[in-house]
Order: C-alpha cells, then structure tokens, then sequence
C-alpha cells in the first residue's frame, strides 16, 4: 500500500507503533558506546610490541609497530565519533515524538518516488532513483526498514530493483552493498543516531546519499572491475572484453590456465583437459576416450594399441570365438559400448 | 530562541541549541559544520529545502546532510 492511499490515520497509528518500539529498546543507551573493543585490541598490541622489543626481535617488532600505528588511527577515529554523538545535555528530548515521525513519513512520500508502509509487516520502503556510478549503471535500489528490528540487529536492507551485480558476483548489486546489506563505512555513527531517535526521513536520506557515492578505497567490487569475470581455474578477474574462454565449455579463461589440446589444438581449461595415460600428454576430453577400466586414452595410444591387439589374434587364433580375454588382459576391443568419448560435463568413471 | 540542529556528518548529533533573533541558514550552518561547504550539504528547514538566508525561527528544525557519504566493504 503507498502511503498515498494511506489515511491520516493509518500514518499516526504507524508512528505510534515506531515510537512505541523505539521507547521499548532504550536505544539512547547505545548513543553511549565507548570504542573498548578498538581499545583493547590497541593496548593487546601495544604490550606485545613490549615484549618483543624487550628481546630485541625487530623484524616482529616493525610489523607490530606498523599495527599499533593503524590501530591507533582507528580508535582515534572511534574515539571522534564518540564524542560527536554524545548529546550536549541530557534534558534535551533526542526522541522522535508520533508526530514529528508522522510528518517523517509524510516528508518521504515527497521525497522519494515510491514509499510503501505496511503495518502488519512492520516495513517502511522507499526506492532509490536510478544510481549510475562512475558510467556503471547500477538501477534503482528499494531501502526496505524493519522498524521492530531497531536497536536489534542490521534492522534494514538495500535490494537493486533491476540488479546489475559485479560480473562473478551476483550478491554484490553495488560497491558497497553485498547481500543487501549496506556497508555504512562514514554514514555508519549518523544512521545509528537516526534511527535510534526515530528520524526515519534522516535516516532514508542517509541510506540514499551512502549509495549515490562511491568510495573506491573501500568497495567490494572496484567498478573499473565491474565487468570483469573470474577465470573459471584460478579466479582471477579479467577485463571482459579481452579474457579468452575455453573452447569445449566456453567459462572465461586466463591464458596462465589455458592449454592447447596435442590432438586439435583446442584452447581448454583444466575441467575440459585430461592427460593420456599411455602417453602421458594433455588433451582436451573431446579428444580422449574412456576405457573399461576408467583410463583416458588418446585415440593415437587407442590405434596403436588395437593394432597391437589384432596382431596378436592373428599370431594366435583363438580356437573358441566366445572366450574373453584372459585374466588381466585390458580389454579394447572396438566395441562402441566399451569406449565412448567423453562428452562435456561427464566425468570418466571406474568400471 | 531555541532550534532543533541535525547535523548527520560525523556522528549524527542532534540537539537544541540556541541562536539569537536574526539567524540565518548560513549563520548556523557556518556555526555548525564549521569545515564544511554549504554546497556539500543537503540542508533542510523542518524538513523542507532551505534557501542560504532563510532566517530561523523559535522551534525550526534544521538539518544538514553530507551529499556525499562514503561507504565500504
């Protein structure tokens, strides 16, 4: 239901149940977090770092130095954000009142394209217009808040509308989202305090500006490597116009992983190759044939050894037509049910 | 008088504070966001957008944005 055809009173009741639930969670505790845990793990360091300089390991010392040092940025960072979300007094009312929420609600409608809100579930959602980041066009996103999740856990969540994930990784749908989770990084203080004091239109804004940013130093897929794609033996990412594929499966393939078939010169990756196991050389699966007893074997080796067996039926002629081959004797004959080529996707299998 | 200040770079602070008679957007946002450009800024009055010399008044809500906000991984 768009809150369009939401009365009045529908939109009170709603910010009445967000309120409610925002007054159950006590969430002005959080607003108080110190950063122990950053504190702890510099102080952990720091007293290693003692240690090892007291025996005068320098290699470990430099590089415990050089962790102290980050960890030191980080908790200063901590520390900032500390303090800028520490209220200026307590007398101040830092929560939403059900009418400032209402209006909230109302300003969203306004604000976004498309606002849903829907009481049984407990979600307000609002769309994104169309995100296009460094010439990526990445779609619209849907911010969907679970509003008696706040103070819980990750309490929302960001889904594309028309996803055009990362070649490769079709979880990641922006640089900063990966299973429609947000990575807040910066927004992460801002977003807590907005939905902890129940400014949901705050909180949508934050949500949007987050993702009409990109932050290269800190993305899980770089959009100069939007459309790469991962070589299908060693994962590597390769532009997708000049990355080669296999030829008997056609998955991307680099040329470290790529190997010539010694039969048709076919370019194949590792899955599409197999080794002949009276030679010895590569071929892809195409070129190979499977005995009864599960070996691959070229079709030079097959030749030479059914030339070798027929020239040993006509030294000696069997005198009973129906007798096998002895005990231990591989049996070759060109028979179309004991060797059959491999076909793509199959994998030879012991008799 | 007293106004409502959001400003949601940072850590999000939130809190009333006072301003005289006469104060204008660009006043309290210079006050505020003390390194920051205005032009960075999404910056609201009562949740509509402001003009730069909209001058305040008694219980306005007043909110400042970052255009800009850089998430990670």
């Amino acid at each position: 239901m768009t809150i369009e055809s939401i009365s009045r009173r529908q939109r009170l009741r709603a910010a009445q149940r967000i309120h409610d639930q925002l007054c159950g969670t006590a969430l002005s505790s959080g607003l108080v977090d110190v950063p122990e845990a950053a504190w702890k793990e510099l102080h952990s360091t720091a007293c290693r770092l003692q240690y090892v300089l007291a025996r005068e390991w320098r290699v470990a010392g430099q590089q415990l130095l050089d962790d102290l040092s980050y960890m030191a940025r980080r908790f200063e960072r901590e520390l900032i954000t500390f303090r800028e979300q520490l209220p200026r007094s307590l007398s101040a009312t830092l929560l939403s009142t059900p009418r400032e929420i209402s209006n909230d609600l109302l300003t969203l409608q306004q604000e976004f394209d498309e606002f849903t809100l829907d009481l049984r579930e407990r979600t307000l959602s609002a769309v994104t217009g169309p995100i296009d980041l460094e010439g990526v066009s990445l779609g619209a996103f849907r911010i969907v808040l679970h509003w008696d999740l706040i103070g819980q856990r990750k309490a929302y969540e960001v889904e594309a509308t028309e996803p055009n994930p990362a070649e490769g990784n079709e979880e990641v749908t922006h640089p900063h989202v990966r299973d429609r989770l947000l990575c807040e990084g910066e927004g992460t203080a801002p977003i807590r305090a907005a939905l902890s004091q129940g400014r949901l239109l705050d909180f949508f804004m934050l949500v949007r500006q987050i993702l009409e940013t990109y932050n290269a130093d800190s993305a899980h897929v770089a959009l100069d490597r939007w459309n790469d794609v991962n070589c299908c033996n060693c994962g590597w990412r390769m532009p997708s116009e000049e990355h080669g594929t296999c030829e008997r499966c056609h998955a991307p393939l680099c040329s470290d992983c790529s190997s010539g078939c010694q039969n048709c010169d076919f370019a194949v990756c590792g899955e599409c190759t197999g080794q002949c196991a009276e030679c010895g050389d590569c071929f892809c699966l195409g070129c190979l044939r499977s005995t009864d007893s599960g070996q691959l074997i070229c079709t030079s080796c097959l030749e030479t050894k059914e030339e070798q067996q027929d020239d040993s039926e006509d030294d000696f002629p069997a005198d009973d037509s129906s007798a096998g081959p002895e005990a231990g004797q591989e049996s070759l004959a060109p028979s179309p049910l004991a060797i059959q080529p491999l076909c793509m996707g199959q994998a030879a299998v012991p008799a | 008088m007293k106004v409502l200040v959001i400003n949601n770079h940072g850590g999000g602070f939130a809190d009333y504070v006072e301003v005289s008679e006469g104060t204008t957007v660009r006043d309290l946002f210079h006050r505020e966001v003390r390194s920051g450009k205005a032009e960075d800024y999404l910056i609201r009055v009562n949740r509509q957008p402001a003009a730069s010399d909209q001058v305040l008044q008694e219980g306005d809500r007043l909110s400042f944005t970052p255009v800009k906000i850089e998430g990670a991984k």
